[in-house]
């Protein structure tokens, strides 16, 4: 198992990562889904595995912002010496 | 007696001193002991203890200690301990470890204030003491880094002042409690000075702009003790004022943004250090006992492991000369020390560690006070904090397969490896055993458990939250950057609300000094074109080559000469008889030599003859 994770890692690490967490992230939703709720405090609350599709909606969302800002707000550096 | 010492005073009085100390042992040993001696100097100080002083009218409070005093004040104390043994690294270096327990004694006596008075000058004095860690890295650069640092401090601590005195003139209590932000200017302006060193939204640039300029050392300090004294205040002061729930939540969410815009990774860090303000602002806002338990327990944890992150980075640092993503990579294997601990800490939120213990009871209480949008913001923040900390730094440092691992790059020095394992150690012993932690909030009994009330299901549902979180933030991090959709920053510094005054002012100032000068121009050369006009007119009528100017002949001069005379003396005859002599008393000195009367200007009849 370990000389197929380092073989994996070799051939693409990225990849090797994004299907590693991605097998942990749906493992974890479906227990979201399986487990009894807990006390929900909002309407929106009680949807079954909230904070793993926020988290995919967060990290894209904030990535996304940051690639806007690098497009559109982003002032070059030497503009900004001391 | 020694109970009447503010705290921290030990430590302020006892570095400089350390200056004195030539040999390198004793110097490293009293690095490590004035911590552990003002400590003991705190731990003395009964609970409930208060020494006043009355000085100019005023009475003052150097101590006043109680459980919130006590708790910031031990981990403040654990943060010097371990900065000072982090910054032994580095031998020729002795100005960074003791302006940085000077800076931490600073922080410790602010924490013991029990008045305003007494709080402002160990506010200041953490500024002023502060600065020196980031001139301690040299160079010109530093320098006015630093200056920029301290116009905020500076400005930090005047606003202090002017809401102090405001209360003072309103004859409103000066002691470090509840001030209310209606009816005086007093409290909006103590608000805003605690903003300035809490990094509230655009009054943040000092701390991403200072604190990855600092020395290695330097940062760890820099990065324990301003914002937690600045959180301290703002507990003390402004708890449950909801006003600070929106403010906490663009703290939370607009730093993690700019992160990812900045090439230089301790810069990273930096903007993660706000967002981790704006949960505790928020659990400031809220202010239920439970929000204000979790704020207590995460600036503890967060001095951990925000210290033991810098730790990471800063032996990075010092071994590569960089701490540009864009150069590092691939160091997992020659720096297993430095990736360890920095994995601990950036991984600090799951269940085991420190942070799984703490932040959750703040979007605990969040939620429970029905504050659904901060409570949407924190999730969406959190997850943010695991992609960036978790996923982009130590992708980029550690764990991005390069061709070449940068050069010099080999296992921290003893003193980091030490101070890095303590440190970790704390968190992960606070993960397992968070009671002694609990034991010790300012609200008891505290009404959260992190591991559920029920048995294994309970706890399980406690973790899942969390687990979701970091592995679809991790998810989603590799998904983008196996599409190419992960932006990779290429400047040091992202575009931030400095660009008000570092751009946009400057060049409003270069503009307006532009339009100015013109202005001036256009005057100057009006009132010296008229008054060379007027020289040259005069000069014309009377310089060289004119009339007035030109040589009379003989001639014509006696003949100008006889008609003045002429003149003269038809003038002189007209006045009846010329021989008339003024009478004594009246102008011409007495014969006898007494003093002639004062002549009055002539307003007397004419004189009368005298026989002469």
């Amino acid at each position: 198992m370990i000389a197929a994770w380092r073989a994996a890692w070799r051939a693409d690490p990225v990849g090797t990562m994004l299907r590693v967490s991605g097998v942990v992230w749906g493992v974890l939703v479906v227990a979201g889904m399986l487990l009894p709720g807990h006390h929900a405090h909002f309407d929106f609350d009680a949807i079954p595995s909230l904070p793993a599709l926020l988290a995919v909606v967060g990290a894209v969302g904030i990535v996304g912002m940051a690639d806007w800002l690098e497009d559109h707000v982003d002032v070059d550096e030497e503009d900004r010496r001391d | 007696m020694i109970e009447a010492l503010p705290p921290g005073v030990l430590l302020l009085l006892g570095a400089p001193l350390l200056a004195l100390v030539r040999p390198r042992g004793a110097f490293a040993a009293g690095v490590l002991a004035l911590p552990l001696l003002s400590l003991l100097h705190l731990l003395s100080i009964p609970d409930g203890a208060v020494h006043t002083v009355s000085a100019h009218g005023l009475t003052l409070v150097p101590v006043r200690m109680d459980g919130l005093a006590w708790l910031w004040g031990v981990v403040f104390h654990l943060a010097a301990f371990l900065g000072g043994l982090y910054a032994l690294h580095d031998d020729r270096d002795r100005l960074t470890p003791i302006l940085g327990l000077a800076y931490a004694g600073a922080a410790i006596q602010a924490v013991g204030a029990g008045d305003l008075v007494t709080l402002f000058v160990g506010w200041e004095l953490t500024g002023v003491l502060s600065v020196g860690l980031v001139w301690a890295r040299g160079g010109e650069h530093a320098v006015r880094v630093g200056l920029r640092y301290l116009v905020w401090q500076v400005l930090s601590g005047v606003l202090l002042l002017a809401g102090v005195l405001f209360r003072a003139d309103a004859g409103l209590p000066l002691d470090v409690g509840p001030i209310a932000l209606t009816g005086g200017i007093d409290g909006t302006l103590i608000l805003l000075a605690f903003g300035i060193k809490a990094c509230f939204p655009l009054l943040h640039t000092w701390l991403t702009d200072a604190y990855p300029e600092a020395t290695p050392a330097g940062t760890v300090f820099l990065s324990a003790f301003t914002t937690k004294l600045a959180i301290y205040a703002l507990l003390r002061c402004f708890a449950g004022e909801v006003v600070l729930i929106p403010v906490g939540v663009v703290m939370a969410l607009l730093p993690l943004v700019l992160a990812l815009r900045t090439d230089d990774l301790r810069r990273v860090l930096a903007y993660v250090l706000v967002d981790q303000l704006g949960f505790m602002v928020v659990g400031i806002g809220v202010g239920t006992p439970l929000a204000l338990d979790g704020v207590a327990a995460l600036a503890v944890v967060h001095i951990l492991y925000k210290s033991l992150l810098f730790m990471a980075l800063g032996a990075v640092l010092l071994r590569t000369g960089t701490a540009r993503a864009s150069q590092l990579g691939g160091l997992a294997r020659a720096m297993p020390w430095a990736t360890g601990a920095y994995m601990i800490g950036a991984w600090s939120s799951l269940p085991g560690l420190a942070g799984f213990v703490s932040k959750p009871m703040i979007t605990t209480a969040v939620a429970e006070a029905h504050h659904a949008i901060a409570y949407l913001a924190l999730e969406l923040a959190t997850a943010g904090f695991v992609l960036i900390l978790g996923v982009h730094v130590p992708w980029r440092a550690f764990f991005r397969p390069v061709d070449a691992v940068p050069a010099g790059a080999a296992p921290a020095p003893l003193a980091m490896r030490a101070a890095m394992g303590l440190t970790a150690a704390a968190i992960v012993g606070i993960g397992v055993w968070h009671a002694p932690l609990y034991a010790v909030l300012p609200v008891q009994p505290v009404p959260y458990a992190p591991w559920g009330d029920h048995g294994l299901s309970g706890a399980v549902g406690a973790m899942l939250p969390i687990l979701q979180i970091s592995a679809g933030a991790a998810f989603a991090g590799f998904g983008l950057m196996q599409v190419g959709a992960f932006p990779l920053a290429r400047q040091a510094r992202p575009t931030d609300a400095d660009f008000l005054d570092r751009v946009l002012l400057v060049r409003a100032v270069r503009v307006l000094g532009r339009s100015a000068d013109t202005a001036w121009s256009r005057v100057r050369g009006a009132v010296f074109g008229a008054w060379h006009l007027a020289v040259a007119a005069v000069f014309a009528r009377t310089g060289p080559g004119s009339r007035a100017a030109a040589t009379f002949t003989t001639r014509s001069g006696a003949l100008s000469m006889a008609v003045l005379l002429t003149f003269y003396a038809l003038l002189f005859f007209s006045r009846g008889d010329p021989m008339a002599v003024a009478p004594r008393g009246h102008g011409a000195p007495a014969a006898d030599g007494a003093p002639a009367a004062h002549d009055d200007g002539g307003s007397h009849d004419p004189p009368a003859h005298d026989g002469h």
